[in-house]
């Protein structure tokens, strides 16, 4: 079974459905019909032309309904079956999951889909969890259950806000990238899922909205577990055109990212190793240091401390120690190795100080030193305010050893990767709304690449962009950048 | 990397090192009613940059008396966010000054015997040090720094190394607030230069040194989130709420507006804390760079255009050299509100005179170098590209 190979998608249907979508108040008779409809073999003719090739349909909740669902998806299940279709069914965390699986097996099921962590034989499991690291016991799948719907929140401008920044200096973005990566990094799986739905607000989502949570999961390496708003599902049961629209876009967003799956085996480009156990007390102030390290187009790498033996610092600009316990001795001498190679190592109060302070640092929240030809920062309060540690991180390791630089995309989120070797590269381009027209983007590379190509979402191919040598690096010129557009580097 | 090595680079993609030349000797006279203004054609950043300017400050007197000895401070026009360009062009070929320029300044005011030089400017909503800030959007602030024996760079939105801000009193009282708190560097500099884009501005028509100095003001105190009892060390925002439309207060220790009922436009609020603040904080030195700019407005998130000007201008009175730049760019000083380029707002030109900042009348200030009907650029074509916004509702149609 190749799950890494599958394009999931969410298929609500059936009598379960129908009873959940009852607990809401503002479920409407047209809604039930819908559910009723998905359950229709026919329905399944939407997939026509699509890339999904695995549905994900409820099974179980653990209620007296899970045997009238059963039998109420069978014509489906075939039908789907019958297409090539894999199916899998979702089990709610109180239902009795070998159960559901025997019904599965019975029906023809590929697998289950479940946060329950009950064994289960004869059936494959796909697991979900909360995010966490407690447990590192590796799995070819991951699912993630605590994934949020990507975006930026919309901007409330009042009169008197300036419309570029947030109240922490710039609009909040909800980004699931991070914690693919290091989940992708810690854990290791073959495939990794994120389960995300819709904001559920009565409003249709956009097809741009669904672009963007497509690339969001995709520029991390992660495939989402497709999810519609109950208006678009409404709407293509009844073969509305501009809904038959937004499912086009999905399809075709899916399809350049599968297309393109080569990118997803670039390693990330780190310039700042985060190092850190990443779980228990450490694990609020780590997750949330990434996730802000990210959302500041950082360019970090995880390291994790239970394997920090195995870990290589090459590459890296600077390190920083996230824990507030000391780790082992040999690891703390590596890491003032680090530094008197010179590497930037930034770590909280109470570390040895080594070599001559540094005159020329202006940091106000560090010491920082000269320990041969590196730098060592130690901190002159516990670490607390996570969007503060990562400013500082990026100011210590310094804004002049840059590897990209984007101009004009506004409020954007980057994620850059390359090859081994550095024979090629992608510099994935996520660009939210913005108050003000959109402008001509330039990216900028310190590695001297070749040549580019530009890729959009819903473009005719690769466009070859010009290159511009300058000092310190190399330009590429893109025309103003949609929502989505990626620049691919080589040579 | 080694002081003198980055020096002799500087000097060497810069110009030769050229000898003083006596050409005119016009002494500095700060704050007179009427100053000399320099103009000089400059067609690039290259070599003729350094000679070009050194000749322009021999033509107001050689820049020893002012700086010799002195502490200066050189606020720089870095607007907007490091990662904002004018189509693909670098900020310093559009709406920033450019590193070139700068660092020749710095290279001049160093030779001319400066005790120390200081670069200062408040990175659009940002913290950072002003060095890092700066190689954001692809400077090398070492360069700069390697320009002269003491330089260095500061983020004025914040304290710095400071302890607390110090207080800046308008002369005569204020036309919007009374005084400012600044980061300490404005007071502890003997002489303070503005080195500035020649180029226009949407709220106050046109931007030079002047209005430069807008950015002055720390957005610790005046930014749009700072809590009212105190400063906000991390800069989250602009100045919009304070100073654009008036629907807050600055957070303490600075003090309230003058007027609280007074127009909350930003065409009659911006021209006026542009001279307040250069009341307060006078400008000993003006030096604008207009070889390349913008046109239109003052940042490409308005719209604009690239033009090559190709005119540098620099005076003791920054009133003088503002309007002979206002002259230079093709546009009157003496225009009213409502008259092009202040089609939206009070001249501030007007307003400085008014307060006895300096005269922006052609006719009594003396223009050393290049005329400025042969340094003309007419820059109100490029006004087409400026993108629409709001329709104006300053100055109101029944003036007093």
């Amino acid at each position: 079974m190749n799950v890494a190979g599958w394009v999931p998608l969410r298929w609500p249907c059936g009598p379960l459905e129908v009873e959940r979508g009852r607990r809401r108040e503002s479920f409407t008779a047209t809604e039930a019909e819908a559910l009723r409809a998905w359950a229709d073999p026919q329905a399944l003719e939407l997939l026509a032309g699509s890339p999904v090739n695995a549905l994900v349909v409820p099974w179980a909740e653990g209620s007296a309904g899970d045997e009238d669902q059963q039998r109420a998806l069978a014509s489906l299940v075939g039908a789907a079956r019958g297409r090539g279709l894999s199916v899998v069914g979702w089990v709610g965390e109180k239902a009795d999951v070998r159960k559901a699986a025997g019904a599965a097996r019975a029906a023809g099921l590929q697998a289950l889909a479940t946060e329950s962590r009950e064994p289960v034989d004869g059936v494959e499991v796909l697991r979900f969890r909360k995010r966490g690291f407690g447990d590192r016991s590796r799995s070819d799948f991951l699912g993630d259950a605590d994934a949020v719907w990507p975006g930026m929140r919309p901007l409330k401008p009042e009169r008197d806000v300036d419309a570029m920044t947030g109240a922490t200096g710039r609009p909040w973005i909800d980004s699931n990238a991070w914690y693919v990566r290091l989940a992708r990094s810690l854990l290791q799986p073959k495939a990794a899922w994120l389960a995300f739905d819709p904001p559920d607000d009565g409003r249709a989502v956009p097809a741009d909205a669904y672009r963007q949570a497509i690339a969001d999961t995709e520029v991390g390496g992660a495939r989402w577990l497709v999810s519609l708003d109950a208006p678009l599902r409404l709407g293509l049961s009844e073969r509305r055109s501009e809904a038959r629209e937004i499912w086009a876009a999905i399809g075709r967003t899916l399809t350049f990212f599968l297309e393109h799956r080569a990118w997803s085996d670039y390693a990330p480009v780190g310039q700042i190793g985060v190092l850190s156990d990443y779980t228990g007390a450490n694990e609020l102030l780590s997750f949330e240091l990434l996730n802000l390290l990210a959302r500041r187009n950082g360019l970090f790498r995880v390291l994790d401390k239970a394997r920090a033996g195995e870990t290589s610092f090459d590459g890296l600009d600077a390190v920083l120690y996230v824990d507030e316990a000391p780790p082992a001795p040999d690891l703390v001498h590596r890491l003032y190795g680090f530094a008197e190679a010179g590497g930037t190592l930034i770590v909280p109060p109470g570390w040895e100080t080594r070599g001559v302070p540094d005159e020329g640092a202006r940091s106000p929240r560090f010491r920082v030193f000269r320990p041969g030809r590196g730098r060592l920062a130690v901190a002159r309060e516990a670490f607390a305010e996570p969007d503060l540690l990562a400013e500082d991180a990026q100011v210590l390791t310094s804004y002049g050893r840059d590897r990209y630089r984007v101009f004009n995309v506004g409020v954007g989120q980057f994620h850059y990767a390359t090859s081994v070797g550095l024979r090629s590269g992608v510099l994935h381009v996520l660009a939210f709304p913005s108050p003000y027209p959109r402008l001509p983007v330039t990216a900028w590379f310190r590695h001297p690449w070749a040549s580019a190509r530009g890729w959009r979402l819903e473009g005719e191919g690769a466009a070859p962009l010009p290159r511009v040598a300058v000092d310190g690096g190399v330009e590429f010129h893109l025309s103003p950048a949609p929502l989505y557009c990626a620049v691919e580097v080589s040579g | 990397m080694p002081h003198e090595r980055t020096r002799r680079q500087f000097l060497a993609g810069s110009a030769a090192v050229v000898g003083l030349q006596a050409a005119r000797l016009v002494p500095f006279a700060r704050a007179a009613a009427a100053a000399t203004v320099s103009v000089a054609k400059c067609d690039t950043y290259g070599a003729d940059l350094l000679p070009t300017l050194d000749r322009m400050f021999d033509q107001l007197g050689g820049l020893g008396r002012l700086v010799r000895g002195r502490t200066v401070a050189v606020k720089l026009n870095l607007t907007g966010p490091p990662w904002v360009r004018l189509g693909t062009l670098p900020a310093g070929l559009a709406h920033w000054v450019h590193p070139r320029m700068v660092g020749a300044v710095v290279h001049l005011l160093d030779r001319a015997g400066a005790h120390r030089v200081r670069l200062l400017e408040g990175g659009y909503a940002s913290g950072i040090p002003l060095d890092e800030y700066v190689y954001q959007a692809g400077w090398d602030p070492r360069e700069i720094a390697g320009a002269g024996r003491r330089v260095e760079l500061e983020n004025t939105n914040t304290l710095g190394g400071g302890k607390e801000y110090p207080r800046f009193d308008v002369p005569g009282g204020g036309l919007l607030f009374p005084s400012y708190v600044l980061n300490p560097s404005y007071r502890d500099c003997d002489t303070f230069v503005s080195l500035s884009k020649v180029k226009d501005h949407t709220t106050t028509g046109v931007t030079l040194s002047m209005k430069n100095c807008f950015g002055n003001i720390p957005t610790t105190v005046y930014g749009d989130y700072c809590p009212k009892d105190r400063p906000d060390e991390l800069p989250r925002s602009g100045r919009n709420a304070v100073f654009h439309n008036g629907t807050r207060q600055p957070s303490l220790p600075a003090v309230p507006e003058v007027d609280p009922l007074s127009p909350r436009d930003d065409g009659y609020r911006i021209p006026r804390v542009v001279v307040d603040i250069c009341a307060a904080r006078p400008i000993d030195l003006a030096i604008l760079d207009g070889i390349d700019s913008m046109g239109g407005t003052e940042g490409p998130w308005s719209g604009g255009e690239h033009c090559h000007p190709g005119v540098l201008l620099a005076g003791t009175n920054c009133v003088s050299t503002d309007a002979v730049a206002t002259a230079v760019m093709g546009y009157d000083p003496m225009a009213r509100a409502g008259e092009s380029p202040f089609t939206s707002c009070d001249n501030f030109l007007e307003l400085a005179e008014a307060k006895g900042l300096g005269s922006r009348d052609l006719s009594r200030i003396e223009v050393a170098g290049t005329p400025v009907r042969e340094a003309r650029f007419d820059f109100a074509p490029l006004i087409r590209s400026r993108f629409q916004r709001r329709s104006p509702t300053y100055p109101p149609k029944e003036r007093p």
